[in-house]
């Protein structure tokens, strides 16, 4: 019936085509720019919850001063509880050739039956450390990078006070340490703080640890709430300086020094959501600050975590390398503070 | 007009006030008048008399402010919007002084812009025909002369058979000979169709043409005569 009308559009549509064809470009070019995100986005979350799955990346962490080997047992019959996995971490400052500022490696221990179990490592290149060796040591690959440190390379640590020479056997990636950022950085800083494994032996000893541990990661059964499983865990290691679990959700905060308190609160939210969920948001984790020995809240060192590791300022660092056995009522202190200036 | 003709309009103390901020502008101050079925009338006056504001509240574009005016019986001061759009639609046909052709289709598609919509249309070619356009029809407004674009807009007007033709200064923007020839189409559309029209002009020149004159002056009829002898178009001359 309209027929005229529409030749009409037509006409007029032909008459001015190069506009007609200047807004349809546009309008493609938003729509592919809008499709290209979206896109994007969903294959970056794929990836993540695959990287995590296939990787066993924790559900709950926690951190604290130290606690005998046996107190494992205990943990794994919490209930809910897959799979524990005790660590040793430290902080330790790093001195490398042809860099004169001072760079921080947050040092976390491997099985010495191999890879981890839980936070397992993507071995780029290399190989893992000997367990019976402990001058060798993984690097995440960023700080490789950053550093353009191939195999074989050498740096040195003071760990625990000494001066120790490091070999690099490998290069890994690890769920645990995707966005390595420190204290207060608006941009991760891949030159000055880097992410290091060594084998369990080697830093137990350094460190005085033998037999005991500082640090738990553990998987729930899927279904737990985590905020079941966190209480029980506080419980558990109350008395041997805990610092609180927390969930992976908040895993970048609790990596922030000082942030306990912030940390503490955000549980209280998230205690509302009692389903566990298996991907985390991505930049999201941190751990309880720690005290370094120097007592020092601002070299506290930081937690092994993933997204999010922030780390010592190293220029205010009373001490070269320290444990991850903070003093619990100092980091509690720095928790408070900080989460209140925020 | 011996036998007696259809009364179409009736209008009836219509009166038409414009509010221009503060000043209130009389257009219409009660005008009495009749236009009947079949016959030629032409409104004559000076620019600001009301012409203009009578025709196009007849032509159901303009709403009134007093008096009545109805068609046929029905009262167009009363009707509704839809009943307007549809009175326009079906009975009444427009010419304007500018023509307002749509410039993108040719003279043959501006006038089966009407004829798809309208119920009963005659077709385009033989509104064109009776315009005197038959060889034109696949031109483009632009490339037709002001007198040739004023005959396909009273091409277009006539297409759907209105019972009224209503043409506002239709020979204003055009010299005296295009104009006749304008008027010639108008006076074969009232004779051959028996279209009653209605042509607003200032020109007194074309008056002779008309069945009757109604001569408007400051927004009042002042007079209204009949042509004993009405002259043809062709006749006409300024």
């Amino acid at each position: 019936m309209v027929k005229t009308l529409n030749r009409k559009l037509l006409r007029e549509i032909w008459l001015m085509k190069g506009q007609v064809f200047a807004i349809t470009l546009v309008v493609m070019s938003g729509v592919a720019t809008f499709i290209m995100f979206i896109s994007t986005m969903h294959s970056l979350d794929f990836t993540r919850s695959k990287f995590y799955r296939e990787y066993n990346f924790a559900d709950v962490f926690v951190n604290l001063k130290r606690a005998p080997e046996s107190l494992r047992d205990k943990i794994k019959n919490i209930n809910g509880v897959n799979q524990v996995e005790t660590r040793v971490c430290a902080n330790a400052k790093l001195d490398i050739k042809g860099f004169k500022e001072s760079v921080t490696g947050r040092i976390t221990s491997i099985p010495d039956d191999g890879n981890p179990l839980i936070n397992r490592l993507y071995v780029r290149s290399g190989r893992l450390p000997d367990p019976f060796k402990d001058n060798e040591v993984v690097i995440n690959e960023t700080f490789a990078q950053a550093h353009g440190f191939k195999l074989g390379d050498q740096f040195a640590a003071v760990i625990n006070g000494k001066w120790k020479k490091l070999t690099i056997t490998g290069i890994v990636l690890s769920p645990e340490f995707i966005l390595l950022m420190k204290t207060g950085a608006m941009t991760p800083d891949f030159k000055r703080y880097g992410a290091l494994w060594m084998s369990r032996k080697a830093i137990s000893k350094a460190y005085d640890m033998e037999g005991a541990f500082n640090d738990v990661v553990l998987t729930v059964y899927p279904g737990t709430p985590l905020s079941d499983v966190v209480r029980d865990l506080d419980d558990v290691l109350g008395r041997y300086g805990g610092f609180g679990a927390y969930g992976l959700g908040l895993q970048s905060f609790a990596q922030v020094p000082g942030l306990g308190g912030l940390v503490r609160r955000r549980k209280a939210v998230h205690e509302q959501d009692r389903t566990f969920r298996h991907a985390p948001p991505f930049s999201t984790a941190s751990s309880p600050a720690q005290a370094g020995p120097g007592g020092d809240p601002q070299t506290a060192p930081t937690r092994c975590s993933s997204a999010h590791s922030s780390a010592v300022w190293p220029s205010t660092s009373t001490s070269t390398s320290s444990v991850c056995s903070p003093r619990r009522g100092g980091g509690r202190r720095t928790a408070a503070g900080v989460a209140e200036s925020l | 007009m011996n036998q007696q003709p259809e009364n179409f309009f009736q209008v009836r103390e219509l009166t038409k006030v414009y509010h221009m901020g503060e000043v209130e502008v009389h257009a219409l101050r009660g005008v009495n008048m009749e236009l009947y079925a079949g016959e030629l009338v032409v409104l004559l006056g000076p620019s600001g008399s009301g012409k203009s504001t009578l025709l196009n509240i007849m032509g159901g574009l303009d709403t009134a402010t007093g008096g009545f005016v109805s068609y046929r019986g029905k009262e167009l001061t009363q009707a509704t919007e839809k009943e307007l759009t549809e009175y326009r639609r079906f009975h009444v046909g427009f010419v304007f002084q500018f023509y307002n052709l749509i410039s993108s289709l040719t003279a043959r598609e501006n006038v089966s812009v009407v004829t798809e919509i309208a119920p009963d249309p005659m077709a385009p070619e033989k509104a064109l025909e009776l315009v005197g356009l038959s060889d034109r029809m696949n031109h483009f407004p632009a490339q037709l002369s002001g007198g040739e674009q004023q005959r396909v807009a009273i091409a277009r007007a006539i297409s759907k058979k209105p019972a009224v033709l209503l043409c506002d200064e239709p020979t204003g923007a055009l010299d005296s000979k295009t104009g006749i020839v304008v008027l010639e189409a108008l006076e074969r559309i009232n004779r051959e169709l028996g279209t009653a029209t209605a042509i607003i002009t200032h020109n007194v020149d074309i008056a002779g043409m008309a069945d009757r004159v109604i001569h408007l002056s400051n927004g009042r009829i002042a007079e209204v005569t009949t042509n004993q002898v009405k002259k043809s178009a062709s006749e006409l001359q300024w």
